[in-house]
Protein backbone atom coordinates (compact mmCIF):
# COMPACT_ATOMS: atom_id res chain seq x y z
CA UNK A 1 0.00 0.00 0.00
CA UNK A 2 2.69 2.34 1.25
CA UNK A 3 4.48 2.06 -2.20
CA UNK A 4 1.21 2.65 -4.40
CA UNK A 5 1.19 5.86 -2.10
CA UNK A 6 4.58 6.82 -2.86
CA UNK A 7 4.18 6.10 -6.76
CA UNK A 8 1.10 8.24 -6.78
CA UNK A 9 3.38 10.82 -5.01
CA UNK A 10 5.80 11.07 -7.17
CA UNK A 11 3.58 11.01 -10.26
CA UNK A 12 1.80 14.09 -8.73
CA UNK A 13 5.18 15.70 -8.13
CA UNK A 14 5.97 15.42 -12.14
CA UNK A 15 2.87 16.49 -12.90
CA UNK A 16 3.12 19.53 -10.84
CA UNK A 17 6.98 20.30 -11.96
CA UNK A 18 5.86 20.16 -15.56
CA UNK A 19 3.20 22.26 -15.01
CA UNK A 20 5.30 24.93 -13.90
CA UNK A 21 8.51 24.31 -16.10
CA UNK A 22 6.17 24.91 -19.07
CA UNK A 23 4.21 28.08 -17.51
CA UNK A 24 2.68 30.78 -19.94
CA UNK A 25 -0.09 32.08 -21.44
CA UNK A 26 -0.89 34.19 -24.17
CA UNK A 27 -4.04 37.06 -24.64
CA UNK A 28 -6.71 36.78 -26.95
CA UNK A 29 -6.16 38.77 -30.17
CA UNK A 30 -7.29 41.93 -29.62
CA UNK A 31 -8.35 44.82 -32.85
CA UNK A 32 -6.71 48.09 -31.58
CA UNK A 33 -7.04 49.87 -34.92
CA UNK A 34 -9.79 49.22 -36.66
CA UNK A 35 -11.15 50.44 -40.07
CA UNK A 36 -13.43 53.34 -39.21
CA UNK A 37 -16.78 53.32 -40.12
CA UNK A 38 -17.99 55.07 -43.25
CA UNK A 39 -18.82 59.19 -42.07
CA UNK A 40 -17.16 58.29 -39.00
CA UNK A 41 -18.29 60.75 -36.25
CA UNK A 42 -15.62 62.10 -33.46
CA UNK A 43 -17.11 61.89 -30.37
CA UNK A 44 -13.32 63.14 -28.37
CA UNK A 45 -10.27 61.41 -27.17
CA UNK A 46 -10.69 58.89 -24.63
CA UNK A 47 -8.40 57.05 -22.43
CA UNK A 48 -8.42 53.34 -21.37
CA UNK A 49 -6.20 51.82 -18.74
CA UNK A 50 -6.25 47.87 -17.55
CA UNK A 51 -3.80 45.98 -14.78
CA UNK A 52 -3.04 42.57 -14.71
CA UNK A 53 -0.53 40.73 -12.16
CA UNK A 54 2.25 37.96 -12.24
CA UNK A 55 1.96 36.52 -9.22
CA UNK A 56 5.47 34.17 -8.76
CA UNK A 57 6.37 34.74 -12.14
CA UNK A 58 3.61 31.68 -12.85
CA UNK A 59 0.09 32.69 -11.92
CA UNK A 60 -1.64 34.89 -13.82
CA UNK A 61 -3.85 37.12 -12.53
CA UNK A 62 -5.89 39.32 -15.24
CA UNK A 63 -2.56 39.30 -16.71
CA UNK A 64 -4.05 38.29 -20.24
CA UNK A 65 -7.13 40.19 -20.66
CA UNK A 66 -5.53 43.24 -19.74
CA UNK A 67 -5.18 45.10 -23.19
CA UNK A 68 -8.98 43.56 -24.03
CA UNK A 69 -10.02 45.61 -21.16
CA UNK A 70 -8.03 49.19 -21.82
CA UNK A 71 -9.04 49.08 -24.67
CA UNK A 72 -12.90 48.34 -23.94
CA UNK A 73 -12.32 50.61 -21.25
CA UNK A 74 -11.15 53.65 -23.66
CA UNK A 75 -14.14 52.78 -25.88
CA UNK A 76 -17.04 52.98 -22.53
CA UNK A 77 -15.29 56.68 -21.77
CA UNK A 78 -17.57 57.81 -25.07
CA UNK A 79 -21.13 56.38 -25.44
CA UNK A 80 -22.21 54.93 -28.45
CA UNK A 81 -18.24 54.95 -29.39
CA UNK A 82 -17.70 52.08 -31.64
CA UNK A 83 -13.98 52.24 -32.24
CA UNK A 84 -11.10 54.31 -31.84
CA UNK A 85 -8.69 56.06 -34.03
CA UNK A 86 -5.60 57.36 -34.13
CA UNK A 87 -4.37 54.97 -31.35
CA UNK A 88 -1.35 55.24 -29.12
CA UNK A 89 -0.74 52.29 -26.57
CA UNK A 90 1.75 51.89 -23.79
CA UNK A 91 2.47 49.53 -21.33
CA UNK A 92 4.13 50.35 -17.60
CA UNK A 93 5.35 47.85 -15.23
CA UNK A 94 5.68 47.70 -11.47
CA UNK A 95 7.44 44.96 -9.75
CA UNK A 96 6.38 44.19 -5.70
CA UNK A 97 8.22 41.45 -4.60
CA UNK A 98 5.73 38.72 -4.97
CA UNK A 99 5.27 39.35 -8.94
CA UNK A 100 5.07 42.29 -11.21
CA UNK A 101 1.69 44.57 -12.49
CA UNK A 102 1.70 45.05 -15.81
CA UNK A 103 -1.00 48.24 -16.89
CA UNK A 104 -1.96 48.38 -20.27
CA UNK A 105 -3.17 52.43 -21.60
CA UNK A 106 -4.91 52.76 -24.41
CA UNK A 107 -5.86 56.08 -25.87
CA UNK A 108 -7.44 57.06 -29.27
CA UNK A 109 -9.95 59.04 -30.85
CA UNK A 110 -13.69 57.83 -30.18
CA UNK A 111 -15.61 57.21 -33.08
CA UNK A 112 -19.33 56.17 -34.32
CA UNK B 1 22.57 58.38 6.59
CA UNK B 2 22.32 55.98 9.15
CA UNK B 3 21.48 52.10 8.06
CA UNK B 4 18.09 52.45 8.81
CA UNK B 5 17.11 55.34 6.93
CA UNK B 6 18.91 53.20 4.13
CA UNK B 7 17.57 50.08 4.94
CA UNK B 8 13.87 51.61 4.61
CA UNK B 9 15.17 53.88 0.94
CA UNK B 10 16.54 50.16 -0.34
CA UNK B 11 12.80 48.43 0.94
CA UNK B 12 10.69 51.69 -0.08
CA UNK B 13 12.98 51.62 -4.11
CA UNK B 14 12.61 47.88 -4.22
CA UNK B 15 8.82 47.90 -3.06
CA UNK B 16 8.27 50.61 -6.17
CA UNK B 17 10.21 49.61 -8.92
CA UNK B 18 8.92 49.56 -12.13
CA UNK B 19 9.22 51.20 -15.32
CA UNK B 20 7.46 52.95 -18.32
CA UNK B 21 7.40 51.46 -21.18
CA UNK B 22 7.33 53.03 -24.82
CA UNK B 23 4.18 54.43 -26.20
CA UNK B 24 3.62 53.39 -29.71
CA UNK B 25 1.82 55.56 -32.10
CA UNK B 26 -0.53 53.57 -34.86
CA UNK B 27 -0.91 55.58 -38.02
CA UNK B 28 -4.48 55.82 -39.21
CA UNK B 29 -4.76 54.88 -42.67
CA UNK B 30 -6.44 56.93 -45.33
CA UNK B 31 -9.72 54.90 -45.43
CA UNK B 32 -10.10 56.72 -49.58
CA UNK B 33 -6.61 55.32 -50.60
CA UNK B 34 -7.06 51.56 -50.22
CA UNK B 35 -7.53 49.23 -52.67
CA UNK B 36 -9.68 46.92 -50.82
CA UNK B 37 -9.65 44.15 -53.38
CA UNK B 38 -5.96 43.63 -52.45
CA UNK B 39 -5.22 43.44 -49.14
CA UNK B 40 -2.61 41.00 -47.51
CA UNK B 41 -2.41 39.90 -44.08
CA UNK B 42 0.92 40.66 -42.53
CA UNK B 43 2.60 39.68 -39.15
CA UNK B 44 5.09 40.57 -36.77
CA UNK B 45 6.72 39.21 -33.24
CA UNK B 46 8.64 41.17 -30.92
CA UNK B 47 9.89 39.88 -27.33
CA UNK B 48 11.82 40.86 -24.35
CA UNK B 49 12.59 39.12 -20.84
CA UNK B 50 12.26 40.05 -17.64
CA UNK B 51 15.40 38.67 -16.01
CA UNK B 52 14.24 37.72 -12.38
CA UNK B 53 11.39 39.57 -13.05
CA UNK B 54 12.76 42.90 -11.95
CA UNK B 55 15.20 43.55 -15.16
CA UNK B 56 13.90 44.05 -18.22
CA UNK B 57 15.53 43.10 -21.10
CA UNK B 58 13.50 44.36 -24.12
CA UNK B 59 10.55 44.31 -22.66
CA UNK B 60 9.60 48.33 -22.63
CA UNK B 61 10.17 48.87 -26.24
CA UNK B 62 8.54 45.40 -27.89
CA UNK B 63 5.33 46.50 -28.96
CA UNK B 64 7.28 49.50 -30.60
CA UNK B 65 9.59 46.65 -32.22
CA UNK B 66 6.64 45.00 -33.13
CA UNK B 67 5.18 47.86 -35.07
CA UNK B 68 8.58 48.58 -36.68
CA UNK B 69 8.43 45.34 -37.84
CA UNK B 70 5.44 45.06 -39.40
CA UNK B 71 5.53 48.26 -40.99
CA UNK B 72 8.66 47.24 -42.66
CA UNK B 73 6.66 43.80 -43.76
CA UNK B 74 3.71 45.70 -45.09
CA UNK B 75 6.28 48.29 -47.43
CA UNK B 76 4.00 51.40 -49.13
CA UNK B 77 1.56 49.79 -47.87
CA UNK B 78 -1.08 51.00 -45.45
CA UNK B 79 -1.89 49.11 -42.35
CA UNK B 80 -5.55 48.42 -40.74
CA UNK B 81 -7.43 46.35 -39.09
CA UNK B 82 -4.31 45.97 -36.74
CA UNK B 83 -4.52 43.50 -33.75
CA UNK B 84 -2.39 42.84 -30.98
CA UNK B 85 -1.77 39.36 -28.94
CA UNK B 86 0.28 39.11 -26.07
CA UNK B 87 2.04 36.16 -24.24
CA UNK B 88 4.06 35.24 -21.52
CA UNK B 89 6.13 31.97 -20.67
CA UNK B 90 8.23 31.02 -17.59
CA UNK B 91 11.96 30.41 -18.39
CA UNK B 92 13.52 29.81 -14.88
CA UNK B 93 15.74 32.74 -14.71
CA UNK B 94 12.95 35.03 -15.02
CA UNK B 95 9.45 35.90 -17.62
CA UNK B 96 10.13 35.81 -21.73
CA UNK B 97 7.20 38.18 -23.30
CA UNK B 98 6.21 37.85 -26.46
CA UNK B 99 4.00 41.09 -28.61
CA UNK B 100 2.25 39.76 -31.75
CA UNK B 101 0.97 42.27 -34.20
CA UNK B 102 -1.15 41.22 -37.07
CA UNK B 103 -2.57 43.34 -39.59
CA UNK B 104 -4.10 44.04 -43.00
CA UNK B 105 -2.05 46.07 -45.29
CA UNK B 106 -3.88 47.16 -48.64
CA UNK B 107 -1.82 48.90 -51.06
CA UNK B 108 -2.56 52.36 -52.39
CA UNK B 109 -5.13 52.23 -54.97
CA UNK B 110 -3.31 55.13 -57.08
CA UNK B 111 -0.57 52.98 -57.48
CA UNK B 112 -1.88 50.30 -59.15
CA UNK B 113 1.03 48.13 -61.04
CA UNK B 114 0.67 48.61 -64.71
CA UNK B 115 0.76 44.79 -65.79
CA UNK B 116 -2.78 44.45 -63.40
CA UNK B 117 -4.05 48.68 -64.80
CA UNK B 118 -3.64 46.95 -68.26
CA UNK B 119 -4.57 43.20 -67.67
CA UNK B 120 -8.00 42.78 -70.01
CA UNK B 121 -10.91 40.77 -69.29
CA UNK B 122 -11.44 37.46 -70.53
CA UNK B 123 -14.63 38.63 -72.47
CA UNK B 124 -12.62 41.57 -73.88
CA UNK B 125 -9.52 38.89 -75.55
CA UNK B 126 -12.11 36.66 -76.81
CA UNK B 127 -13.89 39.41 -78.91
CA UNK B 128 -10.97 40.98 -79.97
CA UNK B 129 -9.95 37.32 -80.91
CA UNK B 130 -13.21 36.67 -83.15
CA UNK B 131 -12.93 40.20 -84.52
CA UNK B 132 -9.57 38.77 -85.88
CA UNK B 133 -11.33 35.61 -87.17
CA UNK B 134 -13.73 37.04 -88.76
CA UNK B 135 -11.87 39.99 -90.60
CA UNK B 136 -9.93 36.87 -91.69
CA UNK B 137 -6.49 37.97 -90.08
CA UNK B 138 -6.38 34.52 -88.69
CA UNK B 139 -7.72 31.01 -89.80
CA UNK B 140 -10.72 28.74 -88.49
CA UNK B 141 -8.32 26.43 -86.47
CA UNK B 142 -5.71 29.30 -85.48
CA UNK B 143 -9.68 30.96 -84.05
CA UNK B 144 -10.00 27.65 -82.37
CA UNK B 145 -7.09 26.78 -80.81
CA UNK B 146 -6.58 30.34 -79.39
CA UNK B 147 -9.92 30.45 -78.23
CA UNK B 148 -8.86 26.95 -75.82
CA UNK B 149 -5.56 28.39 -74.64
CA UNK B 150 -7.16 31.69 -73.51
CA UNK B 151 -10.18 29.43 -71.66
CA UNK B 152 -7.33 26.86 -70.25
CA UNK B 153 -5.48 30.17 -68.44
CA UNK B 154 -8.91 31.45 -67.17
Amino acid sequence: MEKIYRQAGRTLCIAVMLAVFTAGCASHMTTIVSRPPAHAQKLGRVEGRASGSLFQAVIPILLNSRTERAYANALAKAPGATALMDVTLREDWLWYYLGTISTVTISGEAVK
Amino acid sequence: MNIKTAVMAVLVSAVGFGCMGTQVHFSDAPMEKLDLSRGRTVKARASGLHLFGLIPLGINNRQVRAYEKLKAEAGEDYLTDITIRDGWKWVVIGNKYVTVLTAVAYPDKTKRPAAIATQRTLSEKMDELKKLSESGAITELEYKKARQRLLNEF
